[in-house]
């Protein structure tokens, strides 16, 4: 035991921390999976527990840990920081329970009581980043070996202009359309075709209207989810947003692709009558779940809700790509685990270490999966791959194993090859969100709104008072 | 003899010590005030460490770029020029005035009626004051969700009775002429069952020789309600309605939990404006500032608001 | 050498303003008398109608919480709602206790919750006595500093409010992930003391005056004079305290980062905002986490009534 042990503890920290060849990771993975029952827990509990323990402690604190409910999410946790001490023995891993909250985030920032990693949604790193409250961890990845071949369409959600990486990107969506199958058999479309163009999606629309007597669409026009979703909309569409003229950041989402996709939703809306106004991320899970509307711009991570936590049947639902008009290009969603700025270079280390074992590990992105599916949620909604070749390939091979979603559902979103995930809006995207769910806004409740008009006004407010003090 | 001694200090000294007047006044005086001060302390070591000192330091980081990491640095007037220079600000105002003043229409007035009917009620007393508060009760998720159906424009209770009545059906939380006031709405009934448990019990302290004596004189029910129901909780309500006022214009909940501020800012609050500044775009200086300014506001009101009140109550 | 008797209320009444004041006050706005009127009558269940209709708009909500937790997640959301569920699941109430963990949870809000009525009461009456019948010199000014603090929105001074309960100036006591850390901040309400000051102002001063005489000291007189007459505004203001701290949700979520110390309303969002139990479950711990509130309410709100025979003070 104890010479399979210190086996395992060399290997895997030769795997993880220098830059070991491939080979040697699986023969870890291999010797690890042997262990990765549950009810052996007690057996590596004391094993670990035979070992000195080291003269100084470190502790990582984060975020989302295991629900203290939960008997699987608790053992797996235990059998994590179990695997970890064997690398690290000198770091204890205290997860809290709690998600990172945006109002709290502050305030804990300040007094230094904030975790010291945190998962957050793909729409917070670069607000973060630009404010100085990310800890740049470039350095620290690029000791480790999967780094290289991280997929850099996702990691540009972690990055700065220069390049400079600040947080691990666990899943990454591209948004889309996400339909109701079952409406699209009552009015009599093809479920396994959905729109592809915003023409169609607009034909579609109306026949489903006419057919069913539902919404054919909903849109969210508030909150800055909204404007974001309206951004992804306006990249299908050929938008840029915000680009950079003479080393100046100038507004141009009053162009010729933003206003047509303005002026779509507003037709839609107005004439046509075929949109569902939803006002948050519930409503908007609730009508589709309830079958109020037929189609949803977004990611299809949504399902997750949807199915954990309102009970909607997964075969009911699809997901195309986002329909498109000249633009061939996407947002992304996700969440990513960023570090503290306030954490010491130990801790810092550790919780990185900490974040690509959790995460990147094969024997745990398998445990988890495992886990997952005995718990009745879903896995293998389609994501977006995070890494490129090999590594990638050996995650594939485990997910397949684990699949319970119908993945014929899907197949529209995943062969759609020709649609780029762009960046965000380079700078001040949060404000840029927030200004357009006002455009938005007008557009739902004004029926004379002129897109052309709200977006030239609002464009020379958001150059003017945001745009104009960036430096 | 020793009782009273002891409550006159005076009597307790010899002739031959006995200081002048003046100074045993002083004394008394300072007794009673330590008196006062010392049931006061409780009360003035919560506010000076948790109200006084982190509202103070609010107040000073208006006057800083306020860094989480790296610490405050002082920067003027800058964060009011940006304030004032933000077209966001004069419509949260207006918003804010708007809500204000529907908030005293309806949600001021429909507690003072409620308990006063409620009052009137030979049976049923304590069921009518158990239901009417139970919205305070409800768990805030709970009434979200359920007002958010009733304002939906599809399936939502609202329009189903509209439709029901042969009326229009409203776009309610998407339509900026009526967001306001479906909020005022949403916040009376949620808030209404509280201000008039206090109005009931203001009621409970209405003397009943007064009605009887009134209507010896013939007075009838009208002249009794405005000539001694309402004189008589005078005090209760002028109170409350001061702490509504500033309750009101401190509107966040509401436009943050059912509208995020729309649509195209129509509930954009002033407060929810001060949110978005320091927790949605990390500039606290900014959110400072205008927290300031707001202070300053209610404060001139309230100034006011003493100043007419004593006028009032001096011209009777 | 003070009597060591208690007060004399009736006595001290009938001294200070005569023996007119008592009544058996059960007489309001309307009297018995002109209920016999067919018309008053007529009016009079008009008006008990549309109170009862009234109702239906706050009952409706708790119907809907309540019968939200025995239905299935996918009945639940369904707009418009279906008033009965199709399958009661009653079970959804004994797993919404057993999978949320809810005796810790419980046990911590009711700590809590009775914490800070205690707290905030004993603070804010000893405040309020004091500026209403004390009148310490400076009062005016201490009232107006109370009150100044309502009328600066909390949002504003939200990190230097925690900053202080991470670590208290001077002594530098960290109040984080303690009871304290909620009792103490609570403790200082200005709405409190502002409300129970103008109902002490109403207690006339001849009674205060009157113990005085009788060698009372300030302690006594809060004690057997303010307290006693006061019972409708302090049960009033004790279910405010109490329910004010059974929901509040954002500050002990700041505050109380360590799950074993967080109350109900807490626990429930992080559960629901992690998406880690469907929302059936989580109505029904909602469902669950509301029915003390409305057990207090009904013991506290009985004092309302009581304090009838009290009052008659006015004149």
């Amino acid at each position: 035991m104890k010479s399979i042990r210190s086996m395992i503890g060399g290997a895997a920290l030769a795997a993880v921390l220098l830059s070991a060849c491939a080979p040697q990771t699986v023969v870890v993975t291999k010797e690890v999976e042997k262990q990765v029952e549950v009810t052996r827990v007690v057996e590596v509990e004391k094993v670990v527990e035979a070992t000195p323990v080291p003269a100084t402690i470190i502790k990582v604190t984060s975020t989302n840990g295991p629900d203290e409910n939960s008997g699987t999410q608790l053992a797996r946790h235990r059998l994590l920081t179990l695997g970890f001490k064997e690398i690290r023995p000198d770091v204890d891993i205290v997860a809290n329970p709690s998600p990172f909250d945006a109002s709290t985030f502050p305030a804990r920032l300040a007094a230094g009581t904030i975790e010291d990693t945190y998962l957050v949604a793909f729409t917070e790193p670069q607000n973060m980043i630009a404010n100085g409250y990310a800890a740049d961890i470039t350095d620290l990845l690029s000791k480790w070996e999967g780094f290289s071949s991280f997929n850099p369409g996702v990691l540009q959600v972690v990055q700065d202009a220069n390049g400079r990486v600040y947080g691990l990107p666990v899943n990454g969506y591209a948004i889309g359309l996400l339909y109701n199958r079952a409406l699209f058999k009552e009015a009599g479309l093809d479920p396994d075709k959905p729109p592809l163009t915003w023409d169609e999606l607009r034909e579609a629309a109306k026949v489903i209207k006419e057919k069913t007597g539902k919404f054919g669409f909903q849109l969210m026009p508030a909150t800055g989810e909204g404007g974001w979703l309206f951004t992804a909309i306006a990249y299908s569409f050929g938008a840029n947003m915000i680009e950079k003229k003479d080393g100046k950041w100038v507004a141009t989402y009053n162009d010729e692709a933003t206003v047509k996709a303005l002026t779509l939703l507003k037709e839609m809306l107005w004439e046509d009558e075929t949109v569902k106004l939803v006002q948050d991320g519930v409503a908007a899970a609730t009508s589709l779940t309830n079958g109020e509307a037929a189609m949803h711009i977004k990611a299809p991570d949504l399902l997750f809700w949807m199915h954990d936590n309102l009970g909607a049947k997964v075969e009911n639902y699809g997901q195309g790509p986002m329909p498109q008009a000249g633009g061939n290009a996407t947002l992304t969603g996700g969440a990513a685990w960023m570090f503290s700025p306030k954490a010491s270079p130990e801790v810092l280390q550790a919780a990185v270490e900490w974040s690509i074992y959790r995460d990147f590990d094969l024997a745990t992105y398998e445990l988890d999966l495992k886990t997952k599916k005995e718990r009745g949620e879903l896995v293998g909604i389609p994501s977006l791959p995070l890494f490129t070749g090999d590594y990638q390939a050996r995650r594939d091979e485990i997910l397949k194993k684990y699949i319970n979603v119908p993945l014929e559902n899907f197949a529209p979103y995943l062969n759609a090859t020709n649609i780029t995930m762009k960046p965000e809006p380079p700078v001040e995207a949060q404000k840029l969100y927030t200004e357009l769910a006002n455009v938005l806004g007008a557009i739902a409740s004004d029926k004379n709104a002129d897109p052309q008009q709200l977006l030239d006004e609002s464009v020379k407010t958001f150059q003017t008072q945001v745009l104009d003090q960036v430096k | 003899m020793c009782a009273e001694s002891a409550a006159d200090p005076e009597m307790n000294l010899t002739p031959a010590l006995n200081p002048p007047r003046a100074r045993l006044r002083l004394l008394a005086a300072l007794r009673r005030n330590a008196v006062g001060y010392f049931f006061l302390l409780p009360a003035l070591l919560a506010f000076a460490t948790f109200s006084w000192y982190p509202i103070a330091r609010g107040f000073i980081i208006s006057f800083q770029k306020y860094d989480l990491v790296k610490g405050a640095e002082w920067v003027g007037w800058s964060n009011f020029e940006f304030v004032l220079n933000d077209p966001l600000v004069p419509i949260a105002w207006r918003n804010t005035l708007q809500f204000t003043v529907l908030g005293l229409l309806i949600g001021y007035l429909v507690p003072v009626a409620l308990a006063i009917l409620v009052n009137e009620m030979k049976r049923g007393k304590s069921y009518f004051r158990l239901a009417y508060y139970l919205p305070v009760i409800l768990p805030p998720m709970v009434s979200v969700l359920l007002w958010k159906w009733f304002y939906d424009m599809d399936t939502g209770l609202f329009n189903a009775i509209l439709q029901g009545l042969g009326l229009p059906t409203q776009r309610w939380l998407f339509d900026r002429n009526l967001v306001m006031l479906c909020l005022v709405v949403l916040s009376t009934w949620a808030n209404a069952g509280g201000t008039m448990l206090l109005y009931l019990a203001a009621l409970q302290g209405v003397p009943s020789h007064l009605y009887e004596a009134a209507e010896i004189d013939g007075a009838g029910l009208w002249r009794r309600l405005w000539h001694i129901t309402l004189p008589q909780i005078r005090g209760v309500m002028l109170i409350l309605l001061v702490l509504q006022i500033i309750g009101t214009m401190q509107l966040f909940t509401e436009p943050f939990v059912m509208t995020d501020g729309g649509p195209a800012n129509a509930t954009l609050s002033v407060v929810m404006l001060l949110y978005r500044y320091g927790f949605r775009f990390y500039n606290f200086g900014a959110a400072a500032a205008l927290g300031l300014i707001l202070f300053f506001v209610l404060v001139a009101f309230s100034i006011l608001y003493l100043w007419l009140t004593r006028r009032v109550s001096q011209s009777q | 050498m003070a009597r060591s008797l208690p007060l004399n209320l009736s006595r001290l009444r009938a001294r200070a303003s005569g023996p007119a004041q008592f009544d058996a006050n059960e007489r309001t706005l309307i009297s018995p008398l002109e209920l016999r009127s067919p018309a008053k009558r007529a009016a009079y269940w008009l008006v008990f109608g549309a109170l009862v209709a009234l109702t239906i708009t706050t009952l409706f909500p708790i119907y809907w919480m309540y019968s939200g937790a025995l239905k299935d997640t996918s009945e639940l959301i369904r707009m418009p709602p279906t008033l009965l569920p199709t399958q009661a699941r009653w079970e959804n109430y004994l797993k919404a206790w057993d999978n949320l963990n809810y005796t810790r949870y419980f046990a911590n809000t009711l700590i809590l919750a009775f914490g800070a009525l205690v707290i905030q009461l004993v603070v804010s009456t000893s405040a309020a006595f004091s500026l209403s019948k004390l009148k310490p010199a400076g009062g005016r000014i201490v009232l107006f500093l109370f009150l100044s603090t309502l009328m600066v929105p909390s949002m504003a001074y939200l990190i230097p409010a925690y900053l202080t309960v991470v670590s208290l100036p001077i002594v530098n006591i960290p109040l984080i992930d303690t009871w304290w850390g909620v009792w103490l901040p609570g403790a200082a309400s200005a709405f409190n003391i502002f409300v129970l000051k103008s109902f002490f102002d109403e207690i006339p001063q001849d009674l205060i005056d009157a113990a005085n005489i009788d060698g009372a000291g300030a302690a006594r007189i809060l004690a057997q004079i303010m307290i006693p007459l006061s019972r409708p505004v302090l049960a009033v203001v004790s279910i405010f305290t109490l329910i004010g701290t059974w929901k509040d949700f954002f500050w002990p979520f700041l505050v109380l980062s360590k799950v074993e110390l967080q109350p109900i309303m807490v626990a429930l969002w992080r559960l629901s905002a992690r998406m880690q139990e469907p929302l059936n479950l989580i109505i029904a711990g909602l469902a669950i986490a509301s029915t003390p509130p409305i057990i207090l309410f009904l013991i506290f709100q009985k004092q309302i009534i009581r304090g009838i025979t009290l009052t008659g003070l006015k004149g």
